[in-house]
This record gives structure tokens, C-alpha cells and sequence, in this order.
């Protein structure tokens, strides 16, 4: 069965929004490794309609030598979203009702992960109905006064830790996965 | 010169507590945290305790065997009445009236 692998950019209050706005200053060879690594282990990607139009605006013009931006162009997109009619980046899917059952249909598919960057409001739903097989975050060293979290306000979960890494750059990237029932 | 540190217990969405104030989802086995290595750096480093009231009320007035024995300044509007229990030769409570900074200074 596929995972479901929630990966974002986090600040240590757990802001996920506007990354570009602050994590850039952090970047290092590692944190590209760690992306690197991440996405050529995954075949899909799944996106809320917001992050879908930001990544479809800027993705198809980029290139680099190690071929992240052509994977991030050939590999499946999944864009959820109730408004959109057309979605026109490389190899597209739009899935516009029954997401959890959409979802659990994909997980079902042989392949790779199925990576989720950003979609804020779409990892809400995801959490709701179980779905969110592994969370892989790169937690910054700042705080962000306000913008959209992770975790909504109200929701709650119990997580295992996987694996940590720290970066020379003070980024620490963390994976968890959802607590099994009886660990909770 | 020493230096103030913030030790904090925080979920992976950053709350120290819970909306009842309650920290027991944090502090699932508090004995086991102790013997980490890191509380254990933690206690070997540090040379006084500033908090304010509402962590102190958490110990309910009783400091037994709290894992910092130092100094304790507690930094509040007006000092209990009655005497904290678990005081000895290290760890001494102090009621701070006048103002954080007097409690750092």
C-alpha cells in the first residue's frame, strides 16, 4: 500500500505558510538531499487547489542538473478542489468530490509515495480521515507570529517519531507517523 | 555572567498546555524524563529557578524532590501565607513582589 507522506516547512511554532518568505536563508546541500531523496521515493503528488496553482505557475519553467524540477514536471498530480475545471500542468488529475474515498483509492494503487507539500486545508481533511501515513517536517529555526499551521486549532493526534536529522544550518527535519491505536 | 534559559515541554504544534491549563499530555511519564540525559545536563547546569505563579501553584505549595534543588524564585503579585514544603539547604524558595527584572537581578 502507498503512503500518504504529509512533508512541509515548518517554523518552530508550526506555521507552514509563505516558506519562501523565511526559509530560504537556511538552505543547504542537505536540506536539497533531504528533498532529493524524498521525492524520487514518491510517484504522486497530491495538492490542494492553492498550492496546486502556485506549484503550476512556477514548476514547468524550472530546470536544474539533478533533475528534481523534471521529476517535480513528469510525476502525477492529484489537485483536490471543488472550483477548478482545468488543471493544465504535465500530467494532472483533478479530484473533485468523495476526496477520502478518491484518496483511498490511490493508496491502493502499486507505486511509490504520494507526497503532500503545503495544502493546508487539504491535510485537515486528510487528518480527519486517517489518511496521513507519515510526516516528514523540516522545523526552521524562527518564529512566525501568525499565518496557517499545520495543525489546525482543535485538532489533536498522537505521533511516533521515526527518524531525526539535524542540519549544520539549525534546520531539524523530523519524521513521525501516526501513533498505531493502542499507543495512544 | 549567568544566562537565562527558557526550558520549555512543547507539542509538535507549540502549546505548553492544554486549554484547561492541564500539562499531562506532555509529561506522559515524568519519572522517565528525569532520567534522560538531558534533564539530567539540564539539572547539572542550572543554578536557579525563576517561574512565575501559575507554575509554582502546579506544584500546589509542595517542592519535594523537585528535580531542580537550587534556588527557587517564584515571581508573583503577592506572596502566598502559608510556607512552601520540600525547602532545604539548596533549594530555598524565594517570593519575588517587585517585578521580574529584580527576580533575574
Amino acid at each position: 500500500m502507498r503512503k500518504v507522506v504529509v512533508t512541509e516547512f515548518l517554523t518552530l511554532n508550526g506555521v507552514m505558510e509563505a516558506p519562501n518568505e523565511w526559509s530560504f536563508p537556511y538552505w543547504s546541500d542537505e536540506a536539497g538531499q533531504f528533498k532529493y531523496d524524498e521525492l524520487f521515493a514518491s510517484d504522486a503528488l497530491l495538492l490542494g487547489r492553492v498550492t496546486y496553482e502556485g506549484f503550476a505557475a512556477a514548476w514547468p519553467s524550472m530546470t536544474d542538473e539533478q533533475g528534481f524540477a523534471d521529476r517535480m514536471n513528469g510525476i502525477a498530480k492529484y489537485v483536490v478542489s471543488t472550483t477548478l475545471h482545468k488543471a493544465e500542468w504535465n500530467n494532472s488529475t483533478i479530484i473533485s468530490g468523495n476526496v477520502p474515498d478518491e484518496i483511498a483509492r490511490l493508496k491502493a494503487l502499486p507505486g511509490q509515495d504520494i507526497l503532500v507539500h503545503g495544502s493546508a486545508q487539504l491535510i485537515q481533511t486528510l487528518i480527519a480521515h486517517n489518511l496521513v501515513d507519515a510526516y516528514r517536517l523540516l522545523v526552521y529555526p524562527l518564529v512566525r507570529g501568525g499565518g496557517k499551521r499545520l495543525f489546525a486549532d482543535g485538532t489533536a493526534a498522537s505521533l511516533q517519531l521515526v527518524e531525526t536529522k539535524s542540519f549544520s544550518s539549525g534546520v531539524v527535519a523530523l519524521t513521525y507517523q501516526p501513533a498505531r491505536k493502542e499507543d495512544n | 555572567m549567568a544566562k537565562v534559559l527558557l526550558g520549555m515541554t512543547m507539542s509538535l504544534d507549540g502549546f505548553i498546555n492544554d486549554q484547561d491549563g492541564s500539562v499531562a499530555r506532555l509529561y506522559p511519564d515524568l519519572a522517565a524524563l528525569r532520567e534522560t540525559e538531558e534533564l539530567q545536563r539540564q539539572i547539572a547546569a542550572t543554578g536557579a529557578v525563576v517561574m512565575g505563579r501559575r507554575a509554582y501553584n502546579m506544584a500546589d505549595g509542595d517542592l519535594t524532590d523537585y528535580e531542580f534543588q537550587t534556588p527557587i524564585f517564584v515571581v508573583t503579585h503577592q506572596a502566598p501565607a502559608y510556607a512552601p514544603k520540600g525547602q532545604n539547604d539548596r533549594l530555598r524558595v524565594h517570593y519575588v513582589t517587585d517585578g521580574l527584572a529584580s527576580a533575574i537581578a
